[in-house]
């Protein structure tokens, strides 16, 4: 739909799900607007509602990451939401476009893992292991987009913020999501020597998972009156893990041949090898006898060769 | 362009076999982390009987701080207030614990308030406060080979919270018998080693109801006197329990999900529990 120098996208999308003797139906809206102020300024806004009816399964201790998607049942409901945006986009210089985005989003029936549960233990129902509660969403996107000349590519930066809350986690407070990352940026850049040769880079950064650590420790005793060490962990997700950030590079060798365009690319991941964590987890320094948090990390740094061919 | 190939390829090779230490995979990382106020940190149950009515006062220490086994604190002072009045609690001399001054009398009065309140010099001051649960009479126990069943009636004004013991009785001796969950309605207790521990969720107001748990079998006698013990505790004992049993679970265990351990004092850590105990002997 169009007016004047308004477009507006309206949509209604509906949808239903069933499971066992459950059935489930929703009805979301969604409408999209955009406003040219003029040749180079526009206004963004838009509303969506949304049903899911797969669920995102987070292992949250500070262990081997795992991230399953579950169904709904009949006990778990669908994940709902609801998001906002505004936003303001412009271009400048011809080939240079910038753009500033807010968001907002509110989950219902979001799924967690409860205290003490693991994914390691198959003999208790996955539905025991879970339980449902909220949680909100909201930051700021910027991006810088370069799409045309030699040298192409963007820069994204989102300061973010992501909540959850249950009412059997965490004593019913609000706590950081696992992936609630403060700073999160993206640099590409794909540089065209000549039509034969073209480099690209990729650096991403983010700010660290968030995770629970033991705070402090003291003394309790049992019902013999035998006494016990006792360990207590902060606020759920209250610390984090070190940041996260890493170059990938790429080199593109392309040929023109007469069935069409064969390309050899060399990449590289990691290519300052960074130890990005993977999972940390409390060992002893045999050194100093004491305790302390290390880290593991996966891939240091990972070559590849792909071959491609147009025609 | 074949210059250029090589390039590539020599400086791949070259960081991938320097990518390879062992530093790499494995190494000590620095979170950041508070540094740690030491606070005080209290276990208190009290109400089932004199005998069993302790406290102990610890402090806290941070995760890589701990110097010592027990981080046991003597020189507190105990106060607990309640029904007009205040009893002060003295360090035993022969163990770690604070017990009641030996003229006070812990006579403590369904549904009133308590206020346990723990100092002691360079600590911030803890406090507690709980209400006494009523007594929840055991009408009746049977137990067979493999299953102990008792009645109760729940009080249908209030949430419940029970933990559930069960003791071999033989002569002046007694000797605890495990009891364990049967169904979904009880679950280990986490402070109680040999005990259930259940909520009224599913029964709540229900006269005559029926708990039915497992035991140990292994040394059920078909002629004999049992004592089951039925606790009715405190919902922030209840919750220090559970708790407890799940991080018991969790400890040193980097899969599983974090534990927050209950607790109800004020400035510091630990637990403050009431508990009205009622028992019932029974000849099997």
């Amino acid at each position: 739909m169009k007016i004047g120098n308004l477009k507006a996208n309206i949509g209604l999308h509906a949808s239903g799900f069933a499971i066992g003797d459950k059935k489930y139906s929703s009805i979301q809206p969604r409408v999209g607007l955009r406003y040219l102020v003029n040749k180079k300024w526009s206004l963004k806004a838009s509303y969506a509602s949304m049903t899911q009816y797969i669920n995102l399964l987070t292992n949250e201790s500070i262990g081997l990451p795992t991230d399953l998607w579950v169904p709904s049942t009949e006990r778990i409901k669908p994940q709902t939401s609801w998001q906002a945006t505004l936003g303001v986009a412009t271009t400048f210089k011809n080939n240079l476009e910038f753009s500033v985005e807010g968001y907002y989003k509110k989950m219902d029936n979001v799924i967690s893992y409860k205290e003490g549960a693991s994914f390691f233990n198959i003999e208790e129902n996955w539905e025991d292991k879970i339980t449902q509660g909220n949680g909100t969403a909201y930051g700021l996107e910027f991006l810088l987009q370069k799409n045309r000349g030699k040298t192409t590519g963007w820069i994204g930066y989102t300061l973010a913020w992501n909540n959850r809350q249950f009412n059997d986690i965490n004593s019913g407070k609000e706590f950081p999501f696992k992936f609630d990352r403060r700073h999160d940026f993206e640099m590409v850049a794909i540089h065209k020597f000549s039509d034969k040769l073209h480099l690209s880079g990729t650096w991403v950064y983010s700010t660290g998972n968030a995770i629970s650590l033991t705070e402090a420790t003291y003394t309790s005793f049992d019902q013999n009156g035998r006494l016990e060490p006792i360990s207590i962990v902060g606020t759920k997700n209250s610390y984090r893990m070190p940041s996260y950030h890493r170059l990938d590079l790429g080199l593109e060798f392309i040929k023109k041949t007469r069935w069409g365009e064969r390309a050899w690319i060399v990449g590289v991941y990691n290519a300052y090898m960074h130890s990005n964590p993977f999972y940390v987890y409390l060992g002893e320094n045999f050194d100093t006898n004491k305790q302390e948090y290390r880290q593991v990390s996966l891939i240091p740094l990972l070559p590849s060769i792909s071959y491609r061919f147009k025609f | 362009m074949v210059q250029l190939k090589k390039i590539a390829w020599f400086f791949t090779i070259v960081l991938l076999l320097i990518s390879c230490s062992e530093d790499f995979f494995d190494k000590a990382i620095d979170i950041d982390v508070n540094e740690h106020t030491s606070k005080l940190a209290g276990t208190a149950l009290l109400g089932a009987n004199n005998e069993s009515d302790l406290v102990l006062v610890s402090f806290s220490q941070g995760p890589f701080e701990k110097t010592i086994e027990n981080q046991i604190l003597k020189d507190a002072t105990v106060t607990l207030t309640g029904n007009n009045s205040t009893i002060d609690f003295q360090s035993n001399a022969q163990n770690d614990f604070f017990v009641a001054n030996t003229n006070a009398n812990l006579n403590f009065i369904p549904n009133n308030e308590y206020t346990l309140t723990i100092a002691a010099s360079n600590y911030e001051t803890i406090t507690a406060t709980q209400t006494y649960p009523e007594e929840v009479p055991i009408l009746e126990a049977t137990i067979t080979e493999n299953t102990l069943k008792i009645k109760i009636n729940d009080n249908p004004n209030q949430k419940n919270y029970y933990l559930l013991g069960l003791e071999r009785v033989e002569g002046n001796e007694t000797s605890g018998v495990y009891v364990v969950p049967f169904g979904s309605l009880t679950k280990e207790s986490g402070f109680c080693y040999n005990c259930v521990s259940f909520n009224d969720d599913t029964f709540n107001g229900e006269q005559d109801f029926e708990i039915v748990v497992g035991h140990d079998s292994y040394d059920f006698m078909s002629e004999a006197t049992y004592r089951v013990i039925l606790y009715h505790i405190t919902e922030d004992f209840y919750r220090y329990d559970t708790t407890l049993r799940i991080s018991n679970y969790a400890e040193d265990n980097p899969f599983v999900e974090p534990v927050i351990l209950h607790r109800n004092f004020e400035n510091g850590y630990g637990v403050f529990a009431l508990v009205n105990k009622t028992e019932l002997i029974f000849n099997n």
